[in-house]
């Protein structure tokens, strides 16, 4: 896995307004979060997978973030029946029943965890972090926090290469972290943690020294950007089909409540 | 003068292949033993194979095929914080293990891990502090020290646990020329009470001025082994792994009749042979 989010390819979903990808990403997470239902929490997620898929992004991409939801959505699935019952009743532990209602509904829950991630990704994976930026500031963003996002994003990755040195380091010094009891789990990270903190406020004093030698904060107006980006007429029609599928898509699942029946024989 | 292989092995590599998850072969079957109170230069281009090679004497990565020696007994039975009592390996930024209030503290934490009794651990400590002449520094914090007294923590940090084999990755980048002997020094004092120590550098002199065994790695193979004279003076293997030799050795090549083999290796040799010997005609 290289530590960068962006697949770099050229695919419809990549050459889109990064304005465009960001409205995209937000639909497709509002969508996930307000349907509650096996069928349509599941539509959703193969759409998105189809979706990506066909933006050209690599099998090995879903398997990370499926591999990165998996204790999360087990986690959902097993204890999602102990809250909520409704339908058949597979069996009792203790006073609470299992049933079939809960068992989907919880599988439901954890397809709409998957579709977040997965709509956090149509925007990630086909869109350069620069640009993601750029488009945060020309929504309005001040310059100053967009390259806050822009430095904390590029250097995500570079701290779980760092963690990874650093825990190579401190383990040639003899540092075994012990599998099984956590808490001495825990307390075995703490050199680990240490010398990344330390080693990330170096960086960043580094970093600073780096910007201002380069004149950031200085007052100009209007500044130009070597890459800028700007809306083209694809771009607005996707936006506009976005926005209607959008409106679609409420207006049928939650002001109709269209329902698709999900039954256990 | 070849290499002396009387002595005890301490390290054997034995058709040692490693194949990352990527499918990437770094090592393609390396036969090596290194024996007691060797000091060896290991070198290579990036991406030659000499850092997978290392992590592999210290535990970090595991064999795919083949396997590793330490002391004679099979690595693979070893958990690493066992193995670092016997090869102690000091990454090439000091930044990344440096995390204790005190020095002091710092170089105690490798010798707890490796299960030294109180009494061991504060000798083993004083010993370091004083090899690596950083006493008066024990009670600073380590993290705010100046990068080369940073660099000379991490060394006697690892130093620490007593290992074997001590195992350095470009200890001298990012130091001055005073520094970088200062530390050289050391490390030769080191070798010469009977420590085993490799040196990964991309700094010829270094190689040519202090080491006495030659190791070259090239995409993975080992491609020369022998004496840092012998090793040095091949120049011709040498600049098919885009290495040159110090300059020293490149004149004395063409300053000598074609059929001899070996080079004065530093600057002072080179006045020795050529120089005096003239002056003596």
């Amino acid at each position: 896995m290289s530590f960068d989010f962006y697949v770099k390819a050229d695919s419809w979903l990549h050459r889109l307004d990064p304005r465009v990808k960001l409205v995209l990403a937000l639909v497709l997470m509002v969508a996930a979060m307000i349907v509650r239902d096996f069928w349509l929490n599941l539509f959703l997620l193969v759409g998105m997978i189809l979706m990506l898929a066909s933006a050209k992004i690599p099998k090995n991409r879903f398997v990370w973030v499926l591999k990165l939801t998996v204790p999360v959505t087990i986690m959902i699935i097993i204890l999602w029946p102990f809250f909520y019952h409704s339908g058949y009743v597979f069996f009792h532990i203790g006073p609470l029943p299992i049933t079939f209602g809960g068992l989907m509904d919880g599988v439901a829950m954890a397809f709409r965890i998957i579709s977040l991630c997965f709509a956090c990704c149509s925007l990630l994976f086909a869109t350069d972090q620069s640009k993601i930026v750029r488009a945060c500031v020309k929504m309005g963003m001040p310059y100053k926090y967009g390259l806050t996002l822009a430095i904390a994003l590029r250097y995500l990755p570079v701290f779980f290469g760092i963690i990874t040195m650093v825990t190579e380091a401190q383990n040639a010094r003899g540092l075994d972290i012990p599998k099984k009891n956590i808490m001495k789990k825990i307390k075995s990270y703490m050199p680990i943690l240490t010398a990344m903190l330390i080693a990330g406020l170096r960086n960043s004093d580094n970093m600073s020294n780096a910007l201002e030698t380069r004149a950031f904060g200085a007052s100009v107006e209007n500044r130009t950007y070597y890459s800028d980006i700007t809306m083209k007429t694809r771009d607005y029609i996707a936006m506009a089909i976005i926005l209607i599928g959008m409106a679609a898509f409420i207006y049928f699942f939650v002001v109709l409540g269209v329902e698709v029946p999900l039954q256990f024989y | 003068m070849s290499i002396d292989t009387t002595k005890d092995p301490v390290l054997q590599a034995i058709g040692l292949e490693h194949t990352y998850d990527n499918g990437f072969q770094a090592l393609k079957g390396i036969d090596l033993t290194i024996y007691r109170g060797d000091y060896i230069g290991l070198i290579g281009q990036n991406g030659s194979g000499k850092t997978t090679m290392i992590k592999h004497f210290n535990g970090l990565l595991r064999p795919t095929k083949g396997k590793i020696l330490i002391n004679g007994v099979d690595e693979a039975t070893m958990t690493i914080g066992k193995i670092s009592k016997q090869v102690g390996f000091v990454f090439q930024n000091p930044d990344h293990q440096i995390f204790c209030p005190s020095v002091s503290e710092e170089l105690a934490f490798g010798p707890k891990n490796c299960g030294m009794s109180p009494g061991e651990i504060k000798d083993s400590v004083e010993d370091a502090l004083e090899s690596f002449k950083i006493t008066e520094y024990a009670n600073h914090p380590p993290a705010i020290l100046g990068f080369g007294l940073r660099r000379k923590v991490s060394l006697a940090a690892v130093f620490s646990c007593r290992p074997t084999v001590f195992i350095m990755d470009e200890p001298t980048v990012g130091l001055d020329h005073r520094s970088a002997r200062e530390l050289l020094d050391i490390v030769g004092e080191l070798n010469s009470n009977g420590c085993t120590i490799i040196l990964i550098t991309h700094d010829m002199r270094v190689i040519c001025e202090n080491t006495k065994r030659g190791i070259v790695l090239r995409s993975g193979k080992l491609i020369l082994d022998g004496t840092t004279r012998e090793v040095m003076s091949n120049i011709e293997m040498l600049e098919q792994t885009q290495i040159r030799p110090p300059q020293v050795i490149e004149l004395s090549k063409e300053l000598s009749p074609p059929d001899v083999r070996e080079f004065p290796l530093t600057t002072d040799e080179f006045i020795k042979k050529f120089i005096k010997a003239k002056k003596a005609m």
